[in-house]
């Protein structure tokens, strides 16, 4: 019922082969089928009383006689394997024997091993003869009880095997899972457990761990014991080393991927061609290679092959190789394959010669480079980006040695320190002639603090610039490239730029950070919803706040609005113009309660993504200004008015007496007439009337006249002591927007501005303001446009001269200038000269042009009563005052 | 007797020809000078009767040729000023320099006759 050995694994076939031959006494041993006996061995024999030849090819039943029972068991030997005991007689001898027999049954022949004398497997003899046995054996021999899964017995075989002592395995609970290889150990042991519950045989290979830490592999064989009811009691088996073959196979496995490598690589190509370059017997990797078949290849000789670069290279060395100048060559060449692509092959050749010196064929030995070429081709790539890059980003690298106290450099390093060309400097020379002396100190203390601590910090210094002296600043960041400290790898960047470009802008906040601090305009910033968030002190003379008032607070609430407000938003709306504003004029509300005039520019301010994040702008006080123009405003109104009002009552006096002249002659053509009349004796005594009549309404007509003047002369106004310059400068501010535009220049003599006279000052100042106005007009299109009025005193009065650098009059013109009505001017009334020497006159004065008024026109003023200031200095050189 | 002879000084031919009928017309002899230049190269001026001189003349203005005549060169006849801008300065003026008359124009026929008349009488 027990089975030993069962096993169709070729390897426990050989250790049987050699159980079998190899046992010794009593172990007999034998294989039958049908019956007779196929093999014995030695012992076998003796144990017969006969001989190997006798014995093989019996029928075992000739041999030993059994009885009865015996003979039904012995039937039963070669169906199944199984155990048996029973009595017999030896044949040849007839002595009694009791045998033991254990059978394995394998394709119809029946193995045994037959024990004359009664033994059990606990017989110690036996034990000790199989223990011998198996001792020889590279295998453990195993009992395992299944009641408590530990061993009953352990081959002492174990011990060379694994290297524990058996008592460690017969005594230790779960040795073996203990002593599997981790990774091997889970599926094992389930897969035994599992198996052997379900009652069957198996086998496993493992590895186990020795005692020494080796691993070993392990075949292990089970085969389950079984009780009468078939349930499973025990384990037996044997554990076979086949480290040696794993290993065999390993290596077997890795020279097979070798191969596989070797050939995928592409190996050494052997070629054999002739001195003329053909080949022998083109070699099959060279085909596989070049993409030819065999064939084509036999065609095509080694220059046909070779890249048209390398045709003539080829062709000198093998030149030289053939004449013996050489005896061999190595070089690259590029091959080119059937589709055209260039293939880089390591070339190496040699000649043979044949036996009588002349060389008969060229030995080739070809390996495709190409990988190794495209590699080096992108590294030198890759090399000049690197370079370019530094180049470009300005930063070199480097890397220091201070063993050999060398450093070494990229082109940029050098670059930047001057010495262009050079590869590598000492750090001595470096500290020494290169780093500001400034800073030199600071750089080795932080150069000797980073070897102490390991860590290199980026430093920041200057550097002499070889090339040029110039000190340029310099940022050095760099680690420790071994556990030693000797060795660093950095980068060097020229940061000169960054600095000035930081030192600029430094000084152009402070710039514009002074001008917001100390402008007269409110600089101000405020969110989105127009919340102020910056203000410069200069809200304090504009509002009265100091700006922390008004941080936080509406730039609404300081605005006045006239009009009953829709609502903030509206206002909101209004101000805050997403487009930005510009010379918005507004009213504010003074802390106060002032009304404040402000010229606001404001800009938008927006985020990256361009959405308004708030308002920046400045707003100008202007309150004055407003206030300036606004008076000056009503003082031309008020101007306007009078001119308007005395324009009718001159336009009168200034026809007056033209219309005087014909109304006279009326009067006395009707007067004369009626005396006529009466000399020639006509009574007409209504013709009479109407001619009186006439002389009457004619003279009625003069009083109507007179009588306007009356009124107009009413409207004189008083004469005032006024200074000159009172009445110059203030008729010359009313056209100021008008000169400044034009860049006219306005110049005054000394005197006009110390002399005073006896006038009507609005009306003078009308005529003035007309003459400097014709002189604006007039200078229209005149480079360096200017005015000047000068005054010189006469016996009697004073005379005024007003000047311009214009075109002049015409002489035909000059004639009719003081007529009423005429003008040179489109939209001229052609009042303005004849009103204004009305006025003049009136004044008992005169108003002329002068007469070769050709380059720049004069107009000349003469005034009776003229006052000469008593402070004033004589009239000597002009007074300059700016016109624009 | 012969008429007595009027001299005229205007220098406005449609006034001075109206007064010369108007003056003939009464029987007066008249003589014209349209400027105080003329009147003064006139040899016989000093045989007028009368001077009838207006105020306003170009170059020499009838003020002017009246003081003149008064402080230079002892002109005897009464002289009539006639104006057609008379104000007040220079009808001051011309009674300073010993003006007759002073006629704002326009004035009736009758008023320049009964102030010639008057200007002979008192002569």
């Amino acid at each position: 019922m027990n089975r030993p050995f069962v096993s169709d694994d070729s390897i426990v076939d050989s250790l049987y082969r050699r159980l079998f031959d190899e046992a010794q006494e009593p172990l007999a041993l034998f294989q039958i089928c049908d019956g007779r006996i196929l093999h014995a061995n030695a012992a076998f024999c003796r144990m017969l009383g006969n001989n190997v030849q006798d014995v093989e090819q019996s029928n075992l039943a000739d041999l030993i006689l059994l009885e009865s029972q015996a003979a039904a068991d012995l039937a039963k030997l070669e169906q199944e394997s199984h155990l048996l005991e029973f009595d017999a007689r030896i044949a040849a001898t007839e002595q009694p024997l009791r045998c033991e027999a254990s059978v394995m049954v394998e394709h119809g022949v029946a193995t045994g091993l037959l024990r004359s004398t009664p033994v059990r497997w606990s017989d110690q003899r036996l034990r000790c003869n199989l223990e011998e046995l198996l001792n020889d054996v590279d295998a453990i021999v195993w009992e395992c009880s299944l009641s408590d899964w530990r061993f009953t017995y352990v081959s002492p075989k174990a011990v060379a095997i694994a290297g524990y002592p058996l008592t460690d395995w017969l005594t230790e609970s779960d040795f073996l899972p203990n002593i599997i290889h981790p990774e091997d150990r889970q599926l094992a042991m389930d897969f035994c457990r599992e198996s052997t519950l379900r009652g069957t045989d198996h086998e496993m290979e493992y590895r186990m761990i020795t005692a020494d830490g080796r691993i070993v592999w392990i075949h292990d064989v089970v085969h389950v014991v079984k009780d009468a009811a078939g349930r499973p009691t025990g384990m037996r088996g044997v554990m076979v080393d086949i480290t040696r073959r794993r290993e065999s196979e390993d290596a077997l496995r890795y020279s097979e991927l070798e191969r596989e490598r070797a050939e995928r690589v592409g190996a050494l190509i052997k070629a054999d061609l002739t001195p003329a370059g053909d080949w022998l017997r083109p070699p099959e990797a060279l085909c596989r290679l070049l993409g030819y078949s065999v064939r084509q290849l036999q065609h095509r000789g080694l220059l046909e092959l070779l890249h048209g670069d390398d045709r003539e290279s080829a062709r000198t060395r093998i030149a030289e190789l053939l004449s013996g100048k050489l005896d061999a060559f190595d070089c690259e060449w590029r091959f080119l394959r059937i589709d055209e692509e260039a293939v880089w092959t390591e070339v190496s050749c040699t000649v043979a010669s044949a036996v009588d010196g002349t060389p008969d064929r060229l030995l080739m030995y070809l390996k495709d480079v190409t990988e190794r070429k495209e590699a080096e081709a992108a590294l030198r790539r890759s090399e000049k980006s690197l370079a370019r890059a530094q180049q470009i980003a300005r930063i070199g690298t480097w890397q220091a040695d201070a063993q050999t106290g060398r450093t070494t450099g990229s082109a940029e390093t050098f670059r930047i320190l001057g010495i262009d060309g050079a590869q590598q400097i000492s750090l001595q020379q470096y500290f020494d002639q290169i780093v500001h002396e400034d800073d030199r100190a600071a750089l080795q203390e932080a150069h000797q603090k980073a070897l102490q601590l390991g860590i290199i910090r980026p430093m920041q210094y200057r550097i002499r610039r070889q090339s040029d002296g110039a000190i340029r600043h310099v940022r050095a960041e760099a680690e420790f490239q071994d556990a030693a400290r000797t060795q660093q790898f950095g980068t060097l960047q020229d940061i000169t730029e960054l600095i000035e470009t930081r030192d600029r802008l430094h000084q152009s906040e402070i710039r514009y950070r002074t001008i917001v601090e100390t402008t007269q305009e409110w600089i101000w910033e405020t969110d989105d919803r127009g919340t102020i968030t910056f203000s410069n002190p200069a809200i304090h003379s504009t509002l009265g706040y100091r700006p922390h008032e008004v941080l936080g607070r509406s730039m609404l609430e300081f605005l006045i609005t006239d009009d009953d407000p829709n609502g903030d938003d509206s206002h909101q709306r209004q101000f805050f113009d997403r487009r930005g504003w510009s010379h918005r004029v507004l009213r504010w509300r003074h802390r106060d309660g002032r009304e404040k005039i402000l010229e606001s520019n404001g800009l938008p301010v927006l985020d990256q993504g361009s959405r308004l994040t708030g308002f920046r702008g400045s707003d100008r006080d202007i309150t004055d200004r407003v206030q300036a123009e606004e008076e000056l405003r009503q003082h031309q109104h008020l101007l306007a008015h009078v001119s308007r009002l005395s324009t009718m009552g001159e336009m009168v006096a200034g026809i007056a007496h033209e219309v005087n002249q014909p109304l006279a002659a009326i009067a006395a053509y009707a007067k004369a007439s009626e005396r006529q009349l009466t000399k020639s004796n006509v009574n007409e005594p209504a013709v009479d009337q109407w001619l009186q009549q006439i002389g009457q309404q004619a003279v009625r007509c003069g009083d109507i006249i007179r009588r306007l003047r009356g009124f107009v002369k009413r409207g004189d106004g008083q004469r005032d002591r006024v200074p000159l310059r009172d009445l110059v400068h203030d008729s010359f501010s009313l056209l100021q927007a008008d000169a400044r535009q034009q860049g006219v220049q306005f110049r005054t003599d000394r005197l006009v501005e110390t002399v005073y006279v006896r006038v009507c000052k609005v009306q003078v100042q009308q005529v003035l303001v007309n003459l400097f106005r014709n002189a604006i007009d007039a200078l229209h299109q005149t480079p360096q446009p200017q005015i000047s009025v000068s005054a010189r005193e006469l016996p009697d009065g004073l005379q005024i001269r007003v000047r311009d650098n214009g075109p002049g009059i015409e002489q035909q013109m000059q004639s009719h200038l003081f007529e009423a009505f005429y003008s040179t001017k489109e939209e001229g009334m052609g009042m303005g000269l004849a009103i204004s020497r009305s006025i003049i006159e009136s004044h008992g004065g005169k108003l002329t042009i002068r007469p070769d008024s050709k380059r720049g026109a004069e107009f000349i003023i003469e005034l009776p009563q003229a006052v000469r200031h008593k402070e004033s200095e004589p009239d000597d050189g002009p007074a300059d005052l700016p016109g624009g | 007797m012969t008429d007595p002879l009027i001299y005229l000084v205007d220098d406005d031919q449609a006034v001075a020809e109206s007064l010369t009928v108007l003056l003939e017309s009464d029987d007066y002899q008249v003589r014209v000078h349209s400027s105080g230049e003329q009147f003064l190269a006139d040899e016989e001026r000093h045989h007028a009767s009368v001077l009838i001189l207006d105020v306003k003349l170009n170059g020499i203005d009838g003020l002017e040729l009246l003081r003149r005549l008064r402080t230079e060169q002892g002109f005897a006849p009464p002289v009539v000023m006639i104006s057609g801008h008379a104000d007040g300065e220079s009808r001051q003026r011309a009674f300073d320099l010993g003006a007759v008359a002073f006629l704002s124009k326009p004035f009736s026929g009758d008023q320049l006759l009964n102030t010639i008349q008057s200007a002979l009488a008192g002569h």
